[in-house]
């Protein structure tokens, strides 16, 4: 489904019937329904004061357990609108950019801006179904002896695994949307999630692991999650190299493996890093799929001795610059990313842009977040975008340590920067 | 002008399609990973160089000769590989290395909506090939390292143009016998072309290794490839072959590339084929670096394939591209089996037999500083 489309007040009544129709094909409820076309509604009031008259194309992406409206607009509209601390301010005359996408940001899962490979830019607004709460089913789980892999399961086997991953471990130790069973097979009905299960000769489930592919240059993989197996790091290793074989001659740089137990070095995982979340500690692991060549790396000073540890123990050949801010003119502002998931109290945040008021901007989201109680805020830094190197001062000031490194995870390696909640 | 359409233009299949990046040279990746030199055992060369007549022959070049273009169709050269391989010289075709005969060879035959059917765990430039031309490339899991027939027989249907077959398989080095082979051919049947691959094969010393041109006459379905890249050495000027029925070489040689194969490699060529003397030095180098790798694995405890190629393929207790990155700080340089959909194992190319004494020391030195073996011996059923 696709509308072409000016931008221009007036239309704006076909641009949320068209995102009505969408989130209908999707099988959206009503009030997700509600909520999405509320967000097209801001943002297309947003773009029409931002690039008015332009010309663009609206699509809908059905992604099973979501619906995506991407706006694809000639030009950049006015970035300011993408930060969420950009709110509604009834007291003061300003302009809708300084107001910011407030619902969009808040009534939507995902809220994006991305430049597209060829020309031109692309926001999304992702709106996901709501799936009736899981109905408990614990069943024991024999001892497996020997198990055949599959990448291709039952409906069932996968209903059963997710079961398995809610009884059996902590909420920490999994992403919330892999539970319960239906959204986790929409979640692999859409081809953006994957799932290697390991079932023994009845078909009675050994253990298994899940991986998500999004947009970047990475695989993020979940597991091992083992039900009874008899050699528990054998079953590691299998599914493990099945992973690293499906991803092989791919596209994809590297797997980030996030564990519930340490990454399994035998099954070609390097420690990357572990990551303290509400309620627990999750193991990382990382396996680059690649030869590389080494890199140039720009790491802020402060980050040079947690970036030379681990390059060093990842074995990565990295000519690294130490940046220093020498007061040359960067990019004129600072925009975020940011994803929020209220259920766990995490917050993510990925510098798009950084530029002289990161300070600020940064300040301002921390201040947000803190008032709508996220107790854990992950922020990265890429060494392949200098100016992101400006940013880690003021992470650092504010109470952030580096935790985690994912060589390859942006333009150059990523570092991971972790805040725990009420450490400031 | 701001190309505003561009993804428009680009067909589908190709914007999926990831471009391979080479390998930098020697001095950046000396310089980047802090080596004092830079030892390539990744890429399956020989380590000898170019036989003597060949060697000769590039040294008395005469430079003037290089403003003129080479034989449109390598007359000469096609002449002497004929009658080398006893057929005529219409059934021979050169290209760039014989990865340009690969692109003649799916040019020729495939079109949108066909397929071509190989080994998940091979050679692949078959699968990119036949992906960047929008041809689905089906892939059949080896059984045992080797080549499954029962799994290429089940993935052939009526829009299967080719079947590759490589023989001896890159990176695995299994082969299969003639009568293998021959049962393989009769259970395809004459609707589909089968190519076999024997860029190794001048390395082949076993009496039930199959010479796929000799049976041209009983199939004529049969494409076979060969390269002066590997046993010959001459990798750097790019030239390779294919040879089949003057029916199939009058269709691929529509999308030939004409004077794609310079002189020097035309020439270079002509003088390196046939000389068996350097071929059994050849084999004796490499039958020896097998011997020194298959030892220290041993010691190593580590699983290892070996074959009369010139190349192992050597199971690590932890991740290839790890083994890569600190090969690569000792000096030596290998092939990450990830892309061949072999975690964890590196394929090394046999080299001189000072190259090869190094490169098991720096085996030996990465293996003791990064394991933990019992578990991969576990696996692997390797005794400790
Ligand atoms: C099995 C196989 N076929 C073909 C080739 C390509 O050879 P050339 O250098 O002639 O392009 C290679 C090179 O590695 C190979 O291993």
């Amino acid at each position: 489904m696709e509308l072409n489309v000016e931008l221009i007040p007036e239309r704006m009544p076909v641009v949320v019937a068209f995102a009505e129709s969408a989130a209908k094909t999707a099988g959206l409820a009503e009030a997700e329904t509600t909520m999405l076309a509320l967000s097209t509604e801001e943002l297309f009031l947003a773009l029409c004061s931002s690039i008015p008259k332009a010309g663009i194309t609206v699509r809908f992406h059905d992604r099973r357990y979501a619906a995506d409206l991407l706006f694809q607009v000639p030009q950049p509209p006015d970035l300011r609108i993408f930060n969420i601390t950009s709110r509604p301010d009834h007291e003061t005359e300003v302009g809708l950019a300084e107001m910011g996408l407030f619902l969009a940001s808040r009534a939507c899962d995902q809220f994006s801006i991305r430049q597209m490979e060829l020309g031109g830019w692309e926001i999304m607004l992702r709106k996901e179904r709501s799936y009736p709460a899981p109905v408990q089913q614990s069943q024991p789980h024999p001892s497996v002896q020997t198990w055949q892999l599959t990448t291709t399961p039952a409906p069932d086997a996968v209903k059963q695994f997710s079961t398995l991953i809610a009884d059996s471990y902590a909420a920490c130790q999994f992403p919330e949307e892999f539970t319960p069973p239906g959204r986790l097979l929409d979640k692999l009905a859409s081809n953006e999630y994957g799932i290697i299960l390991a079932q023994g000769e009845q078909g009675e489930l050994a253990g298994g692991l899940i991986w998500h592919a999004d947009e970047g240059r990475m695989v993020a993989c979940f597991g091992p999650y083992l039900a009874a197996p008899a050699e528990p790091e054998q079953l590691t290793i299998a599914l493990c190299e099945k992973l690293a074989e499906l991803f092989g001659r791919s596209n994809r740089l590297g797997l980030v493996l996030y564990a519930p137990q340490q990454p399994p070095v035998a099954a070609g995982f390097e420690a990357a890093g572990s990551l303290a979340i509400p309620g627990g500690t999750i193991w990382t692991g990382y396996r680059m799929l690649t030869e590389e060549f080494g890199a140039d790396a720009a790491v802020a000073a402060e980050l040079l001795p947690f970036y030379t540890d681990w390059c060093s123990s990842m074995a990565l050949a990295r000519n690294t610059r130490t940046y220093h801010d020498d007061g040359e003119t960067g990019n004129g502002l600072t925009l975020f990313a940011t994803r929020l998931n209220r259920s766990t109290g995490m917050a993510r945040l990925t510098p798009l842009l950084v530029g002289r008021d990161a300070e600020a901007v940064l300040e301002e989201h921390l201040h947000l977040l803190d008032q709508e109680q996220f107790s854990a805020i992950y922020c990265t830094v890429d060494t392949g975008r200098p100016f992101d190197a400006l940013l880690a001062p003021h992470l650092l000031k504010r109470g952030f340590t580096p935790r985690m490194l994912v060589p390859w995870g942006g333009t150059g390696d990523l570092i991971h920067l972790h805040r725990a909640g009420g450490s400031r | 002008m701001n190309l505003c359409n561009l993804e428009a233009l680009v067909p589908q299949y190709v914007r999926q399609f990831e471009a391979y990046i080479p390998s930098p040279p020697d001095e950046e990746l000396q310089q980047m990973f802090g080596c004092s030199r830079l030892i390539r055992m990744n890429n399956n060369e020989n380590p000898l160089g170019p036989p003597p007549a060949a060697a000769a022959f590039l040294r008395s070049f005469d430079p003037a000769l290089v403003s003129r273009y080479p034989s449109g169709d390598c007359s000469p050269l096609r002449a002497k590989l004929a009658d080398y391989l006893g057929v005529k010289p219409p059934q021979v075709i050169l290209g760039n290395g014989a990865n340009e005969v690969i692109a003649f060879v799916i040019k020729a035959f495939c079109e949108q909506g066909d397929n071509i059917v190989t080994a998940d765990r091979t050679f692949a430039v078959y699968e990119w090939i036949a992906r960047f031309s929008g041809v689905d490339a089906r892939l059949a899991p080896l059984a045992d390292f080797g080549f499954d027939e029962e799994g290429l027989l089940a993935r052939v249907d009526s829009r299967t143009k080719l079947v590759f077959i490589c023989n001896p398989n890159n990176p695995t080095g299994t082969w299969w016998s003639r009568d293998r082979l021959i049962r393989f051919m009769e259970r395809l049947g004459p609707d589909h072309i089968v190519v076999l691959d024997e860029a190794y094969s001048e390395f082949m010393d076993q009496p039930d290794y199959p010479d796929g041109i000799a049976l041209l006459s009983r199939f004529p379905n049969l494409i076979i490839f060969r390269t002066f890249s590997k046993m010959y050495a001459l990798a750097g000027l790019r030239i390779g072959y294919l040879v089949a029925t003057e029916q199939i070489t009058d269709i691929v040689r529509k999308t030939a590339i004409v004077y794609s194969v310079n002189t020097l490699a035309q020439s270079a060529a002509l003088a390196a084929l046939g000389d068996q003397a350097f071929i059994t030095a050849t084999r004796s180098l490499v039958q020896d670096g097998q011997q020194m790798l298959a030892a220290q694995c041993a010691e190593l405890k580590l699983p290892i394939l070996t074959s009369d190629c010139n190349f192992a393929m050597i199971k690590l207790p932890f991740s290839d591209t790890l083994a890569y990155r600190l090969l690569m700080q000792q000096g030596y340089m290998v092939r990450t089996m990830t892309g061949f959909r072999f975690p964890g194992w590196i394929r090394v190319s046999i080299a001189d037999r000072d190259a090869m004494q190094g490169f098991c020391a720096a085996l030996s030195r990465l293996i003791h500083s990064r394991t933990d073996q019992s578990l991969l011996a576990k696996t692997y059923g390797v005794s400790l």
